[in-house]
């Protein structure tokens, strides 16, 4: 893994950006828990003052059962320091470790969290114009230059309860802010040789896969269910074929795309964690032990190639999505 | 590859444009890529999403509503050979621009400078319309006149236009006339008379019916991107821009002949 890679998250509001990052420090913990070998160890670090204290903020959801975390209003600068083994080294590689010559495996990732009303205008009541045309030109900025892009959706779209006609707008907004706005990122790159995005690595994370899991009765068994849920798939049926085969035009012919089915609350015991799911009471508390995130700092390492072994994960090349 | 779209102000050139992006990707081949590549044309995605969402079309907003705007876009359409591939002295050809502009209010008004600029160094011309205004022969005129003051207003014969595609919009049932003639219908016969006066004696003619807002039968509101299946736009765009004819493509003496008053 080389340094100083940047990543961009980007997705509509309410769809849970802000958890996804603040949980990254104890998804790293929990990681290292269940893969367990000494040979891989994944570190986060936060690196600026923003980032500690996200890190700090989102404890309370083991007090409270909800994340502590209101919407986005401002572009917030997060940096922080991941350590990761490659997880599969090449010859090179592995001789140059042997002779003590291999650089430390440490990736500067800087990445803006920014309100979904930046991109998916109108989804936002908070955002004025102004504000808006501001935050989508710094954020346009990070991605002409960034290495990974990490796009959320929320995965409990797909519920018996969710009317077919709010899903297709869900659908659309997405049709309709995307392509413009990777459009906009071309024309502030400039050239390179492909023609295309300098990003890539594309990672699809769909967040509250458990609350897809509750909402369509796999509450028993919610975390094999999830598991098991392809996220292409689970994607496809958001988004529909023809976005993805419009957005990947946008990228480079050996861009890879990554498809995850994601939880900050996570699952305890094969089943939903259900303690953040009503509000808790004030003598009841979740142990950290308690809260495991799923695929939530998978998305961020295979952003910037270094996917951790067995990743619930559905990787394709660009050849193969929206086909 | 520089190029220039014109057509009066209801003539579709919008949603034409916004078009091509979900046509290319129609056309299922996995080479061919249509890319929009400046804010212009990316800011005609959320128009047209708002037409699938709605039903309701308005480009109010959009930059080419008040000016001659333009449309920067890259169109791939195959890998390249393994001896263009080694020409790494030679410029991507992919990446195009097209000016939109729009036929001014009346006839006598000049056309901008650097419309003008633009027309000098374009190396196809789409000129376009809609169906709705088929056999209005004021309207054949005002083509006319749009296009003669345009090239004259280059003060030389020495047009690097190597192509010109007619496009007719809005054409959403399958016509029983050939393209060339409804063209003729629409657009009016004396437009040649420019293009035979400018243009080098191998100039290229190809004709157009298409339709941007052709959805799966028995859609409706709010449309998904999947039932969006605009008919043939991006066709004109690999004429002009990598010579693809399709059967009713002309020369400029066939043109001569059909548009024969």
């Amino acid at each position: 893994m080389s340094i100083n890679k940047n990543i961009v998250i980007i997705g509509p509001s309410k769809v849970g950006k802000t958890a996804l990052v603040a949980s990254l420090y104890h998804a790293a913990v929990t990681l290292n828990q269940r893969i367990s070998q000494e040979e891989y160890t994944i570190e986060v670090i936060p690196k600026n003052s923003e980032t500690t204290e996200l890190f700090t903020q989102v404890n309370s959801l083991l007090q409270t059962g909800a994340m502590p975390f209101a919407g986005s209003y401002e572009i917030r600068n997060y940096h922080l320091q991941m350590t990761a083994p490659d997880p599969a080294p090449t010859f090179f590689e592995r001789m140059k470790e042997m002779l003590g010559m291999d650089e430390e495996d440490v990736c500067d990732i800087h990445f803006p969290d920014a309100p979904g009303g930046a991109i998916f205008h109108g989804d936002d009541e908070e955002s004025d114009e102004a504000t808006i045309k501001k935050l989508r030109s710094q954020l346009i900025g990070k991605l002409s230059n960034a290495y990974g892009l990490i796009i959320c959706l929320d995965a409990s779209i797909l519920s018996p309860n969710v009317d077919t006609n709010d899903q297709r707008r869900t659908s659309l907004n997405f049709a309709k802010w995307l392509p413009g706005l990777l459009a906009e990122v071309l024309e502030k790159q400039g050239k390179n040789d492909t023609g295309r995005l300098n990003i890539q690595r594309v990672c699809i994370v769909m967040t509250k896969s458990d609350l897809w899991a509750k909402n369509n009765g796999y509450t028993d068994l919610a975390e094999t269910t999830v598991q098991n849920r392809n996220g292409y798939d689970h994607a496809v049926d958001i988004l529909g074929k023809a976005f993805f085969t419009g957005l990947r035009q946008f990228f480079d012919k050996d861009t890879e795309f990554s498809f995850f089915m994601s939880s900050v609350y996570g699952f305890y015991q094969g089943g939903l964690q259900t303690n953040f799911f009503e509000e808790m009471d004030e003598d009841e508390v979740v142990t950290l032990d308690e809260w495991t995130p799923f695929n939530v700092i998978e998305p961020f390492l295979t952003a910037v190639d270094a996917t951790p072994p067995n990743t619930f994960v559905v990787t394709k090349k660009k050849q193969e999505v929206g086909v | 590859m520089n190029g220039i779209l014109i057509g009066p102000r209801d003539s579709g050139k919008a949603s034409f444009l916004g078009s091509l992006s979900r046509s290319m990707v129609l056309r299922k081949n996995i080479q061919e890529e249509f890319i929009g590549a400046n804010q212009a044309m990316g800011d005609l995605t959320p128009v047209m999403t708002r037409w699938l969402e709605t039903g309701t079309l308005d480009f109010s907003n959009h930059s080419h509503a008040r000016e001659d705007t333009v449309f920067q876009f890259m169109l791939d359409t195959a890998e390249p050979s393994m001896f263009e591939g080694i020409q790494f002295w030679k410029e991507d050809d992919n990446a195009s621009s097209c000016l939109s502009v729009h036929h001014p209010k009346d006839t006598n008004t000049l056309f901008a400078e650097s419309t003008v600029n633009h027309l000098k160094k374009s190396e196809y011309c789409i000129i376009c319309d809609s169906i709705k205004h088929i056999d209005q022969p004021q309207r054949q005129n005002n083509h006319f006149e749009h296009l003669a003051h345009l090239f004259l207003q280059m003060y030389s014969l020495d047009c690097s236009v190597k192509r010109v595609a007619i496009v007719i919009t809005n054409a959403q049932n399958d016509q029983e006339q050939l393209p060339v003639d409804i063209a003729l219908r629409v657009i009016g016969k004396r437009f040649f008379e420019v293009f035979k006066t400018f243009c080098p004696v191998d100039v290229r003619f190809d004709f157009f019916l298409v339709d941007a807002f052709t959805v799966s039968e028995g859609a409706v509101h709010p449309y998904t991107l999947d039932q969006w299946q605009p008919k043939s736009t991006i066709e004109p765009m690999l004429f002009c821009l990598k010579g693809t004819e399709s059967k009713h493509a002309l020369s400029l003496k066939e043109v001569e002949v059909k548009c024969k008053i």
